[in-house]
């Protein structure tokens, strides 16, 4: 057994650890294949990252799992999938079957550093008859009812006492018993419990804030039930859980994690040859390629379909192909009936230089920083080269066999998101709608013609509860038109809500090209009676160029001062990717104060400026 | 073939080194829970796992409630490797 697992190289995980380069791991143990290690080694690495001693710039994450049984060896794969993302794991186990107790008080059972609370509740503890041969169906039944009833219960007190996120879990029953072949001709059975279940706990997701799901019961079909369960561990022991198991889990958690706290990737940049179709267009020619038919024409077509609906999800996608254009062309235009267009892709780089230098001009392009790329290619030179040139891209080697590359892609990469917002729908089509704005800016005499021309409404006011996610999300993720780069978690964003000294608004844009959506956040607290300081104030890249921000600073001049203000008081905390609102306080007119940071307006409803001509702002009503 | 007494016990100590953070130098026959305080009963639960996948066994209830000392295991080993 242990000469098949992959053993861990521990000189060089010593040297990697000396540096303090946690990414670094990944050149070890990438996190796709934290099952492979033996146990030994699992725990060896997790009790050598724990005695790291250097400057540490790792953000540290809490989280609490409640768990209907011993969760505890998750934690050494766990912290490692945590540590090659850059963050310290700090987990807490409460002592199994207390998920109840700890929800209903949270206050007093949680450590008060807890980010997260994890549940992860087995059938064969909380609902007993529904994984019991032959039950009968109205018991079954009711007890699905009741723990339903208990569980919203929990959620219900614990969003009273907390803000916390909150993650759920669906479930699937050890074994399929006597019901193996009857449970599927029934209308009645255990199966029909379990799936009904578990939409009950989906739609509790959608109930309640900050509430999710964990699709545990599908984690578990992936691996499979049998190889995932251990009957004999599960009856001696508190573990009903295999060695193998516990890995899988923690590879998959810490991707879900990741998906909670870190910005979703924005572009995906795909080569082209044996990538998007089968062949080299250059050498084999156009009507060679394979990407219809039979295999392995199907699995590019497969492929292309997945990236297409990436795009639909708010990822912008990009072409890096060393290839002649007009092969490329050709080749669009031969295969009309391919999932993917030459049009779905917002930036092409079909030339002969280096990829890395083709992902930085799509980068500086698009105007998103190098880590929110993705970039899928068959050839391992390539991979490396980028992987090399530019460590903060998230490369994906497909491999060889393109029936393999949608589970490689996903994955190996951080495209998944755990809810799409309105905003995510739309982006793409924004990033298209851009190229018609510029061609109309080329046209325009002036810039004042051209803002004109645009026919621009901005909406701001209090935001909808359905709009939270994207507030956490801009605040989360944005960079360069962010004046503060202050980071809130939902939790926060929702007491800010509530308070009397903090005034949270979104600002929402359209123009005569497309709605974009959700593009703002600015957050007002007020310092003390005279005066409002803008906390946060920041917006989406998209709509950059357009003096939206004047609108929005008015907007907050006018809420200040009906807040009673006399002075307000902005401040630009400067970091490697803001520099473009460097002087965005001073050009507005604020005057410098003893502080470098902080910059003053007085405010007079008398001489408060209006609204810039080439835009309609409306007010959104307040609760 | 058989493994030899010492080579059990050597592997043993080398699997406690690596799950309980202890240099495998100040591994005897005598260490166990009382004398470590990384071996509690959840890191016990770590070295079943990480033994059981080393030799490829299944150790049941009452073995894993023997395995009270690195001496112990490496006997319980030996006499279910033979």
């Amino acid at each position: 057994m242990t000469s098949s697992a992959m053993r861990i190289d521990r000189s060089a995980t010593a040297k990697v650890l000396e540096s303090g380069n946690f990414g670094a791991l990944a050149t070890i143990i990438p996190s796709s294949s934290i099952d492979k290690p033996p146990r030994r080694d699992i725990d060896w690495l997790w009790n050598q990252i724990g005695k790291y001693q250097g400057t540490e710039t790792r953000q540290d994450f809490h989280v609490a799992f409640l768990s209907s049984f011993t969760l505890n060896p998750l934690e050494a794969p766990l912290g490692i999938c945590m540590a090659l993302r850059g963050m310290r794991l700090k987990a807490e186990f409460v002592p199994y079957q207390q998920w109840e107790a700890v929800l209903h008080k949270p206050d007093a059972s949680l450590r008060a550093e807890t980010q997260l609370v994890q549940l992860l509740l087995h059938l064969e503890q909380e609902l007993p008859l529904v994984t019991q041969d032959l039950a009968a169906a109205t018991e079954i039944a009711q007890q699905v009812d009741d723990f339903a009833a208990r569980l919203r219960n929990g959620i219900e007190a614990f969003r009273r006492a907390s803000r916390l996120p909150l993650v759920l879990n669906s479930m699937i029953p050890m074994n399929r018993g006597l019901g193996h072949f009857m449970d599927a001709n029934q209308r009645e059975s255990r199966i029909s419990a379990v799936n009904r279940l578990n939409a009950l706990i989906t739609e509790m997701s959608g109930e309640f804030e900050n509430t999710y799901v964990y699709d545990y019961a599908n984690t578990v079909a992936d691996t499979g039930r049998d190889q995932w369960f251990d009957p004999v561990n599960a009856d001696h022991t508190l573990s009903p859980i295999s060695a193998q198991a516990v890995n899988v889990l923690a590879h998959d958690l810490g991707r879900l994690y990741h998906a909670m706290i870190r910005p979703r990737a924005k572009v995906l940049v795909v080569d082209l040859d044996n990538t998007l179709w089968g062949g080299i267009v250059g050498e084999d020619g156009p009507l060679a390629l394979k990407v219809s038919g039979d295999h392995p024409g199907n699995a590019y077509r497969n492929f292309q379909k997945l990236i297409k609906a990436v795009r639909e999800t708010g990822i912008v996608l990009a072409i890096a192909s060393k290839n002649n254009l007009d092969d490329v062309l050709e080749a669009f235009q031969t295969h009309t009936d391919m999932p993917l267009k030459w049009d779905d892709f917002t930036i092409k780089k079909v030339n002969w230089s280096r990829k890395s230098q083709n992902l930085i001009e799509i980068a500086d392009e698009i105007g998103v920083g190098l880590e929110s790329l993705v970039f899928a290619d068959d050839n391992p030179v390539e991979c490396e080269e980028v992987r090399t040139a530019l460590p903060e891209v998230t490369v994906v080697h497909l491999g060889t066999e393109p029936s393999r590359y949608c589970e490689r892609l996903l994955s190996e990469s951080h495209l998944l998101a755990l809810r799409l917002t309105h905003e995510d729908a739309i982006r793409v089509k924004s990033y298209d709608a851009e190229q018609g704005r510029k061609k109309l800016l080329g046209s325009a005499t002036s810039e004042d013609e051209f803002l004109s021309s645009l026919d621009l409404e901005l909406h701001i006011g209090a935001p909808t509860p359905g709009e939270y996610e994207r507030v956490v999300q801009l605040i989360n993720k944005t960079n360069q038109f962010n004046l503060t780069t202050r980071r809130y978690t939902m939790a926060d964003i929702l007491e800010f809500l509530e308070s009397d000294n903090i005034e949270l608004s979104v600002a929402k844009a359209r123009d005569k090209f497309g709605d974009y959506g959700l593009i703002g956040v600015q957050i007002l607290k007020k310092i003390d009676f005279s005066s409002y300081e803008i906390d946060t104030f920041l917006m989406s890249c998209r709509v950059l160029g357009r003096k939206i921000e004047s609108g929005i600073l008015t907007y907050l001049k006018k809420s200040a001062l009906e807040c009673g203000a006399s002075r307000l008081r902005g401040v630009y905390l400067p970091t490697k990717k803001n520099e473009v609102v460097k002087n965005f306080y001073l050009d507005a007119g604020f005057r410098r104060t003893d502080y470098d940071e902080i910059f003053e307006a007085d405010l007079d409803a008398a001489n408060l400026e209006a609204y810039p001509r080439f835009m309609q702002v409306h007010k959104i009503g307040r609760k | 073939m058989k493994p030899t007494e010492k080579e059990v016990f050597d592997q043993v100590a080398a699997i406690l080194s690596d799950v309980l953070d202890i240099p495998t130098e100040a591994i005897t026959r005598e260490t166990s829970p009382d004398t470590t305080d990384s071996w509690d009963s959840i890191r016990h639960l770590n070295v079943v796992m990480a033994i059981e996948e080393e030799f490829s066994i299944v150790l049941t209830p009452e073995e894993q409630i023997e395995m009270l000392s690195a001496g112990l295991i490496a006997d319980l080993l030996l006499d279910k490797l033979s």
